[in-house]
């Protein structure tokens, strides 16, 4: 029970919160009976429609409001603890910033109230300003920014301290596709390194794609809460997806699914790309052509010192992360070698460039299997030439293209090297993949 | 500590980036001190009343009224906008206490407070000895402003005999008489027969008081000053500086006086002697005696003579206003300096009072609060007085306790000091520091911090 308790991030136990009129009369329920346990280094989500509760439990969370009756605990000491606010970030519903000060001097501000040193601070304002793509417009006052762009210097002060524990509060509101795709980006990047992360929102994609595990409040009571995969997982359906066939072939397979299952039903239609990535294409072609623009840009990478938490169980994999670095000096990971990575922004590109050289190290550790496996002729997830015992590990995920296969394999390595630890949070299908090529592309369930 | 530091340059930075109010301050500040100086320079009269009434004018205005108000609405502002627009919420979930914000406020208030004084004093300054040097026509009013006004006179009250047996034989005999004509009223009513008392000891002190200072025409009267230590002690003057009241109006508004002074009693030992001569009721006149009518000791004898013709006549010279010595102990840029000092602790005051109240009621509350306190302040004098000559038992009860709560920023108002060449002395500077500013002020803090600190910030009022 300890050992369970030092891990959790944030702990509520009857939660509720009860607003009430000068008279004390009681007026709105906002949140009832909230059980909630975040562990440590997870991305959590919390969902609800408008007035579900979510930003009054994140305000109870920290301080800002009063519990009514429960009570709730935030790395392991109460609500608005002040040395325990050092270790988190928080990224409001609006961004509450002083609109006659710069980003560079918000961020200084912000950065002084942490304690941080003068040249640290200004080491991480030029990193994170170049994060959320503000550098050309860091002069300028942020009360004459756009609605995403201060959205995007929120983040940025949200993360000025190297938090531990990142709450945020529908953090893509306000944000164009291309922010709301770094923003998502960015949560599982801060998530794979460690980061303790509570999403709140009511835009359900955005959750869904970066999400460990989600509450989903109506009313200020809990609904449903669990694992991402548990919860959208519909494993009584099979999806496959194949090059174009012809009517023939598709009234054979559908004869050879109705003899095998009588009475079924079977659904048969063209995959359709998603706007997201469409969007993103062009604009990145656009970014690439030189277009100006007086607006935010795509930004970089993840900031360097936004780093991982290191815990006991995290030694192993910091191991592989100093052999990824070394490799990576080593070797030009930059530029698109393909069409399916130009149309990725950068932030996009550097989880799936890491894991490739990751891969290359394990390739290295491992031997001969791995490369039979990326050698191999398509055939679906799973078979490994080597150990069997090791495919067993590996969970069943919808079919994708041969290159996610192979990584979905090493996974499986790495985590049986650390231990039977996932490395990645999450279990929902990646968007790294292949974005120029539509063809390959799953689309999600139902669409 | 970084924390507070980064508050209190956030809120100077907010406020020097409100260029309205930049603009209009920079205005404002501009019209009462060059434009004013201007005026004057161009107008008539002796370069001594120039000079005291810029001065006045342009140091009462900075003191009481621009920069008080400016302090009043920034420092309420500051934190009414944070709470209002949830700029707080960014800043209570960074390790910051509210304490520290409250403090980082006030810090900088504190920072804005000194900037803007400085500014505005070293204008008036500037222009006070533009004028001292443009102003006089001749070398009497080049000495008369030397002596009068550039200078750091401190005053001293003559002694005066004590009344309080006298008074308190009077009020026992009445009190008799009382007791004796309506026995039903008072013998078996001791709270009515101590309220009785009261009136009656507030009543007689007054009148014996008054009488003290009162020369019924053809009559005298001497005054005895002590601790008369003027810097310097061969040269220069010492200035009785009085202001005649009346029984009954002159015909011609007029009062025939004569004066004398010595170091010891001019009645018995004999003294110097003015000529008389005729003075204007009600109007503050000053004379100078030689500093070799002092005694070594710090005595100072002024012997006055009411020679007014007409006979119902008297001169009354009331204990606060009737008389004082003015002798010069210090230079007008220490006292200059003790002034704005002075003022700068008031505006220390109001900055917490303003900071404290805004922190848990909306900006237009917490104004009118700190308005009312402030105007209450500034007459607290008044009515203080009001209540004890003036006002009923019942309202003097309620009342009186709540009025010493006020700061008396009457007391430490510098600004009459100044004008009349008259020393503001450390004592007041002290003073002030601790009753105004550490004790009450510190208080209205304590409360502010303790209610902002409980105070839910994201509360919304359903």
């Amino acid at each position: 029970m300890a050992d369970e308790k030092k891990n959790l991030a944030i702990q509520t136990a009857g939660l509720t919160k009860i607003f009430r009129d000068f008279w004390g009369h009681q007026r709105v329920v906002a949140v009832d009976n909230l059980d909630l346990e975040i562990t440590a280094h997870e991305v959590f989500g919390l969902l609800g429609p408008n007035g579900s509760g979510k930003s009054t439990t994140i305000k109870m969370l920290l301080g800002l409001l009063h519990t009514t009756r429960g009570w709730a605990r935030v790395l392991g000491q109460h609500p608005g603890d002040v040395k325990t606010n050092a270790r988190i970030g928080y990224l409001p519903e609006e961004s509450y910033l002083y609109p006659f000060l710069n980003a560079r001097e918000t961020l200084d501000f912000y950065g002084r109230l942490f304690g941080i040193t003068r040249t640290s601070r200004r080491q991480r304002i030029d990193s994170l300003l170049e994060m959320v793509g503000l550098v050309s417009v860091s002069r300028r006052p942020i009360g004459e920014y756009s609605k995403g762009m201060i959205r995007r210097i929120g983040l940025a002060q949200a993360l000025i301290n190297d938090p531990d524990l990142l709450i945020l509060d529908e953090p893509t509101a306000g944000l164009d596709p291309i922010g709301t795709r770094q923003i998502k980006d960015l949560i599982r990047e801060l998530g794979r390194r460690g980061k303790t992360v509570l999403l709140c929102s009511h835009l359900l994609a955005d959750v869904e794609d970066v999400c460990d595990r989600i509450c989903i409040l109506y009313g200020g009571k809990t609904q449903k809460q669990g694992s991402v995969d548990e919860m959208l997982s519909r494993r009584k359906f099979t999806q496959i997806l194949s090059p174009a066939l012809s009517p023939d072939t598709v009234a054979k397979i559908e004869n050879i699914i109705i003899e095998q299952y009588p009475g079924c039903q079977v659904e048969v239609e063209t995959p359709r790309d998603r706007l997201e990535k469409v969007f993103l294409r062009i604009v990145s072609e656009a970014q690439a052509s030189q277009i100006e623009t007086s607006g935010a840009i795509i930004g970089s990478g993840v900031s360097d010192f936004l780093t991982a938490s290191v815990s006991p169980e995290d030694e192993s994999r910091a191991v592989i992360e100093q052999l990824v670095t070394d490799r990576q000096s080593q070797s030009d990971l930059l530029g698109p070698s393909d069409e399916s990575s130009s149309t990725r922004g950068p932030l996009a590109v550097a989880p799936l460039e890491e894991e490739t050289v990751r891969d290359e190290v394990l390739e290295s550790l491992i031997g001969s299997s791995t490369t039979e496996v990326a050698s191999g002729d398509g055939d679906s997830a799973g078979q490994w030439k080597g150990d069997d015992d090791l495919t067993a590990s590996v969970e069943p995920v919808d079919i994708k293209d041969r290159s996610s296969d192979d990584l979905l394999v090493d996974r499986g390595v790495i985590d049986n090297l650390l231990g039977g630890h996932r490395v990645d949070g999450h279990s929902a299908p990646s968007e790294d993949s292949a974005d120029g090529d539509s063809q390959d592309d799953i689309p999600p369930p139902g669409r | 500590m970084s924390g507070v530091w980064a508050i209190a340059r956030n809120l100077v930075k907010e406020v020097l980036r409100m260029r309205v109010l930049v603009v209009f301050t920079i205005l404002i500040t501009f019209s009462y001190t060059v434009f004013f100086a201007w005026r004057l320079h161009l107008g008539t009269g002796q370069a001594d009343e120039k000079v005291q009434t810029f001065l006045s004018w342009s140091l009462g205005l900075a003191a009481n009224f621009f920069l008080p108000l400016l302090t009043i609405f920034v420092s309420i502002a500051t934190i009414t906008r944070d709470i209002k627009r949830k700029e707080i919420f960014t800043i209570a979930t960074k390790p910051v206490s509210r304490g520290q914000y409250m403090i980082g406020k006030f810090l900088g208030m504190a920072m804005l407070n000194f900037a803007c004084l400085l500014i505005t004093s070293g204008a008036i300054y500037g222009l006070a000895r533009f004028l001292q040097y443009w102003e006089p026509q001749n070398d009497y009013e080049k000495a008369k402003l030397k002596e009068l006004v550039f200078v750091a006179r401190r005053a001293v009250k003559p002694q005066l005999p004590d009344i309080s047996d006298k008074v308190h034989k009077i009020v026992e005999q009445e009190i008799d008489q009382a007791v004796r004509s309506e026995p039903e009223t008072y013998k078996n009513n001791p709270l009515r027969l101590k309220y009785l008392r009261q009136t009656l000891t507030r009543d007689y002190e007054k009148r014996l008081s008054m009488a003290q200072g009162a020369v019924p025409s053809g009559g005298h009267i001497v005054w005895h000053f002590t601790d008369v230590f003027p810097v310097d002690r061969e040269n220069g003057y010492i200035y009785i500086r009085y202001k005649h009241d009346v029984s009954e109006n002159p015909f011609d508004l007029n009062v025939v006086n004569e004066w004398g002074f010595g170091p010891k009693d001019p009645l018995i030992y004999g003294g110097d002697l003015l000529p008389p001569r005729k003075e204007v009721i009600r109007t503050v006149h000053e004379f100078p005696v030689p500093v070799s009518a002092v005694s070594p000791q710090g005595d100072l004898y002024v012997y006055y003579r009411n020679l007014t013709p007409q006979r119902n006549v008297t001169v009354l010279h009331p204990p606060d206003t009737g008389i004082e010595a003015l002798y010069v102990a210090g230079g007008f840029e220490g006292n200059f300096i003790r002034s704005i000092l002075m003022i700068y602790l008031r505006l220390l005051f109001l900055g917490v009072f303003g900071i404290a109240i805004g922190a848990w009621l909306s900006f237009p509350v917490a104004v009118l609060l700190v308005l009312v306190v402030y105007v209450t302040g500034l007459a607290s004098e008044f009515i203080s007085d009001a209540l004890i000559w003036d006002a009923g038992r019942t309202l003097r009860i309620v009342l009186t306790p709540i009025v010493n709560i006020f700061p008396k920023f009457a007391t430490y108002d510098p600004v009459p000091q100044i004008e009349k060449g008259k020393m503001v002395s450390w004592q007041l500077l002290w003073e002030c520091l601790f009753f105004m500013v550490l004790l009450k002020g510190g208080a209205v803090a304590l409360f502010g911090y303790l209610v902002f600190k409980f105070r839910e910030l994201a509360r919304i009022i359903v």
